[in-house]
């Protein structure tokens, strides 16, 4: 409990003070810090007594790790990604880029593993430029402010808060799409997964989308930022025919306004599991049971992105496919 | 891939492009040797409007206004079909007869593009209306205009066989002639010449009802767009540069006071995202804004009373102790208990003993049940800490630089540690051991017979209440710093940062720390690493320490607010104001939150909503935090008075 009354210092304290009423019977035992400090000189900061921590508890925060893998392995990310220009369209204007890295040893660095997924658009020319243009920049500043000072080792205790790295991430690649022809209509979504230690920290426009595949089920974690969500928000989803004339209609995006509304998500991540990002080439039509099957598959991070691709392909490739797939244990 | 956003253009860039657009004809062109084409009145997309002089008036200046559409599908076919069409609803265009709708004199085709003659109407649309405006448009006026456009909508659907529907209701659809009468200027027969090829967007202009999306056109869809554009006229909020079919998030009258309760509900009823939820036409429509404009008196009309998207709306609720008189009464306490000086510390609660510390030097047992005194325990200085009750004994820490160990039932030393400075920090107790702070600068770690096992120098007084989980120790320090320690050595796991003093004590849930400062922040910080995972910032210093409940993280502010934030962004859901500070830390029972604040009041608001649901008033300032066990609160004020209220 805090109390306020620590900032009342001034007040005056009662003259009337009555000694604890001590029973004869028990011993009275009357122990000081300055004792305890003489003896630690060697080590002023800590003595060295140590609690133990009763061994049920110890067992119970490594049991589940242990089911999957042995308890001091190090943390696992391993990343396979797929990014194609499908069967119709002539050139590919999504990109993804991934960034991962471990390390091994006493004290070594956090996992870190940096996924982004960006779907260009604007017809005429640039939505390839966008897209690739906005995840470099983004993918820069969270190495700047995050990966660096982790190998430098510079600790955190003025570190700028994840959310705020991630948010400046995409602002500032929404700025530097924008401000590289503000006239055109080109823009691109993009959706940033950062994992950073055992959490997941997630910045979102648009409507490519992140998946956690969860104890055998794929949840949608982003939510999408186009018209058919919005419609089926207000109770009046799209029919099969209204969806494929609107499919495309956006309500965010990177780079077409001087300052994009970003959503932010942050999760503990489970002991093991997957996440997908990918644009809409793939989860526009592959059905969420269909991934979900895929993703269930004991298989190499490789082998599902492969299948999952496949799937979209052989649902007509009619648009660009972007997949990136994350098997981690911790 | 080829596509748009639908908000993605601020009105700035509009007119900028609107500008550099070029038109296709230009002044001294003629078309079918008759129209002399003099200016140009505006020019979009897919067609153009320009000023033309009708040269069959050869001594005469007749001008007319002549809209140019481009037939831009490349398939024969459809060009053909295109075409079929524009000439259908032109000619049914010129059939009708109404002062507000411009008369249709002429139309043809002439190589990839089709034109519509009609009266040139002096005056101006109402989008420019808009922003020559510096204020919202106010509702006298907008009845006007509403009833006046229902007119001629009624006009139009009532047309036989077939009722027209107008389909593009918008400012810029409307104009504002010479004599101040509405008339509107241009329909839905533009969009026969918008192609829907990827990468187009196809009404996606914030006044559209969802079913146009799905191709459907109906009265009811003029109705929607009709409240839409009311809705623009009166908040002065552009419905382009929001997402799509979210006017219930924009109350009108919160922008605009001169709109009464029942306009505002015939205009959200338009906005209703279900068709059979609006007024089923214009006709219905008028009747309903004639009510409202012969009604003086800001009274719901019958008609009106109901609508789904209204109900949605959120009520601004004010809740405060001024608000609120009948509430206080709701509450009697069971018993209160005084003690000789003020209460600033937190009660510990047992099945049958509330143990409290009193600013008179006195540790207090009082009957749970009926508040009747126990026993007391004297230190030789107050008590700031709260107690914590262990296998029949209670521990406490005191100003007097002592902890104490007592017998529950008799308030008998067990023993006493001396530490060097005063402590304030409460005791916590894990595996037998007790973990407590010091104004000396240490977070101690004492065996059961208080014997220090470890202690760890913090390098700033530890007022803070450590939380102590199976391995870790969390808490903060009047010198700003956040501590991770070791459980079983008390060696430093990680540190992070404040910018001032840490006073507030932390809670940890899903491995994340959460804690407030001095420097008005609350902070979220990962258990395992200590990096800052977001932080949210108050108005005034943080003393409050955090509760969390479901995804939200709960604490009180000295700016007098108890903050609800979302526990994964740090992203403020709710504030609920109160006439003094907030120092007290919220408890969390049954899905409400209690809390006291220096205003004097106990309160207990909704954990959802922020709602008042009750509040209390003592006599004094309450700075103490609430302890609640099996439905009753037990929390002390600066009245001397411990009190217990019926949650």
């Amino acid at each position: 409990m805090t109390n306020p009354d620590k900032f009342d210092e001034e007040r005056p304290t009662e003259s009337f003070v009555v000694e604890p009423d001590v029973p004869e019977t028990a011993p009275l035992v009357d122990t000081t810090a300055s004792e305890e400090q003489d003896m630690d000189m060697p080590e002023p900061e800590t003595t060295s007594g140590i609690i133990a921590i009763p061994s049920a508890k110890r067992e119970k925060s490594g049991a589940d790790a242990a089911s999957t893998q042995a308890a001091n392995q190090e943390p696992v990310l391993s990343v396979a990604y797929r990014c194609l220009v499908g069967a119709v369209r002539r050139r590919n204007e999504d990109s993804c880029l991934v960034v991962s890295s471990g390390a091994g040893g006493h004290f070594g660095l956090l996992p870190f593993g940096l996924y982004i997924v960006a779907d260009g658009m604007g017809g005429h020319a640039n939505g390839h430029v966008a897209s690739r243009m906005a995840s470099r920049v983004a993918a820069k500043h969270v190495i700047d402010q995050i990966y660096l000072p982790l190998l430098y080792d510079e600790g955190h205790s003025n570190q700028t808060p994840i959310q705020e790295v991630m948010l400046r991430a995409v602002q500032n690649a929404n700025t530097a799409v924008y401000t590289a022809d503000p006239e055109s209509d080109s823009g691109t979504t993009l959706t940033a997964a950062l994992i950073l230690g055992r959490r997941l920290h997630i910045a979102h426009v648009g409507d490519s989308r992140l998946y956690l595949l969860l104890d055998g089920k794929l949840e949608q974690v982003t939510n999408d930022h186009s018209l058919v969500q919005r419609m089926q928000d207000v109770g009046q989803p799209a029919d099969d025919e209204t969806f494929a004339q609107i499919r495309h209609v956006l309500l965010r995006a990177v780079g077409q306004i001087e300052d994009v509304e970003i959503d932010t998500y942050m999760r503990l991540l489970p002991k093991t599991g997957k996440l997908l990002l990918c644009s809409d080439g793939l989860c526009g039509f592959v059905s969420d049971d269909q991934m979900q099957k895929i993703m269930v598959q004991d298989k190499f991070p490789a082998q599902i992105a492969d299948e999952l691709t496949d799937a979209a392909m052989a649902a007509g490739g009619f648009d660009n496919i972007t997949a990136i797939v994350v098997d981690f244990a911790f | 891939m080829g596509r748009l956003t639908t908000r993605q253009l601020a009105t700035k860039r509009r007119r900028k492009k609107k500008l550099t657009q070029r038109a296709s004809l230009q002044p001294g062109d003629m078309l079918q040797d008759r129209y002399r084409i003099v200016g140009t009145l505006g020019v979009g997309g897919f067609s153009s409007v320009y000023q033309a002089r009708d040269m069959r008036f050869a001594n005469a200046t007749k001008l007319c206004a002549i809209k140019e559409m481009v037939i831009s599908a490349p398939d024969p076919q459809i060009r053909e079909l295109t075409i079929k069409s524009f000439e259908r609803e032109a000619s049914m265009l010129a059939m009708l007869d109404h002062p507000a709708i411009p008369d249709v004199s002429d139309y043809f085709t002439e190589k990839d593009r089709s034109y519509l003659v009609i009266d040139l109407i002096r005056g101006k649309d109402l989008e420019a209306w808009l922003e020559e405006q510096t204020e919202p448009l106010d509702q006298e006026t907008a009845l006007d205009w509403a009833i006046q456009l229902c007119d001629v909508l009624a006009h139009l659907h009532h047309q036989k066989p077939q009722p027209i529907v107008f389909r593009d209701l918008k400012p810029s659809n409307i104009m504002l002639d010479q004599y101040s009468r509405i008339r509107i200027i241009d329909f839905g027969i533009a969009k026969l010449f918008e192609t829907d090829h990827k990468g187009t967007m196809i009404g996606t202009e914030g006044y559209s009802p969802p079913e146009q999306y799905r191709g459907q056109a109906t009265p009811a869809g003029d109705v929607y767009a009709l409240g839409a554009t009311f809705h623009h006229l009166l908040t002065r909020q552009d419905p382009r540069l929001e997402p799509p079919f979210t006017f219930a998030e924009r109350p009108i009258n919160a922008v605009n006071p001169t709109v009464t309760p029942a306009f505002e509900a015939v205009i959200m009823r338009c906005l209703s995202y279900d068709p059979k939820d609006r007024y089923e036409n214009a006709e219905a429509l008028k009747e309903a804004l004639q009510i409202v404009a012969q009604s003086s008196q800001p009274v719901l009309a019958n008609d009106t009373a109901v609508s789904p998207a209204f109900v949605g709306v959120p009520q601004p609720s004010k809740p405060g102790p001024t608000a609120s008189g009948s509430l206080d009464d709701q509450i009697t306490p069971l018993w209160t208990f005084k003690c000789e000086d003020e209460i600033r510390s937190k009660a510990a609660v047992t099945r049958d003993t509330v143990l409290v510390g009193a600013y008179d030097n006195n540790l207090y047992a009082i009957n749970r049940s009926q508040g009747e005194f126990l026993w007391k325990f004297p230190a030789s200085d107050g008590f700031g800490s709260s107690p914590y009750v262990h296998n029949g004994s209670v521990l406490i820490g005191s100003v007097d630089k002592h902890l104490y160990s007592l017998q529950l039932k008799t308030g008998r030393v067990n023993w006493r540690f001396a530490a060097q400075g005063p402590i304030y920090s409460s005791p916590v107790v894990r595996f037998d051991h007790i973990f407590f702070g010091s104004d000396d600068g240490y977070l101690y770690a004492l065996n059961s017979h208080g014997r220090t096992v470890w202690k760890t120098n913090a390098y700033g007084a530890v007022r803070s209440t450590p939380y102590v989980d199976d391995e870790q120790i969390y808490f903060g320090t009047e010198g700003g710093y956040i501590f991770c320690l070791e459980l079983a050595s008390g060696k430093t796991k990680w540190q992070s940062q404040a910018k001032r003093a840490v006073t507030s004590s932390p809670t940890v849930v899903e491995d994340i720390v959460f804690v407030g400062g001095m420097d008005s922040t609350i902070y979220a910080l990962d258990a395992v690493s200590g990096y800052t995972i977001w932080r949210a910032r108050a108005r005034r210093p943080i003393i409050s320490s955090p509760a969390v409940y479901g995804d939200i993280v709960y604490i009180g502010s000295s700016d007098g607010n108890l903050y609800a934030l979302d526990l994964g962004t740090g992203r403020q859901l709710w504030a609920y104001e109160t006439g003094g500070q907030v120092t007290s830390s919220p408890a969390i029972w049954e899905d409400s939150v209690y809390f006291g604040s220096t205003d004097g009041y106990v309160h207990c608001i909704s954990a959802r909503r922020g709602e008042l649901r009750w509040q209390y008033k003592t006599n004094g300032a309450v700075i103490s935090s609430p302890t609640i066990f099996e439905g009753i609160v037990y929390i002390g004020s600066t009245d001397n008075l411990l009190y217990a209220l019926p949650a």
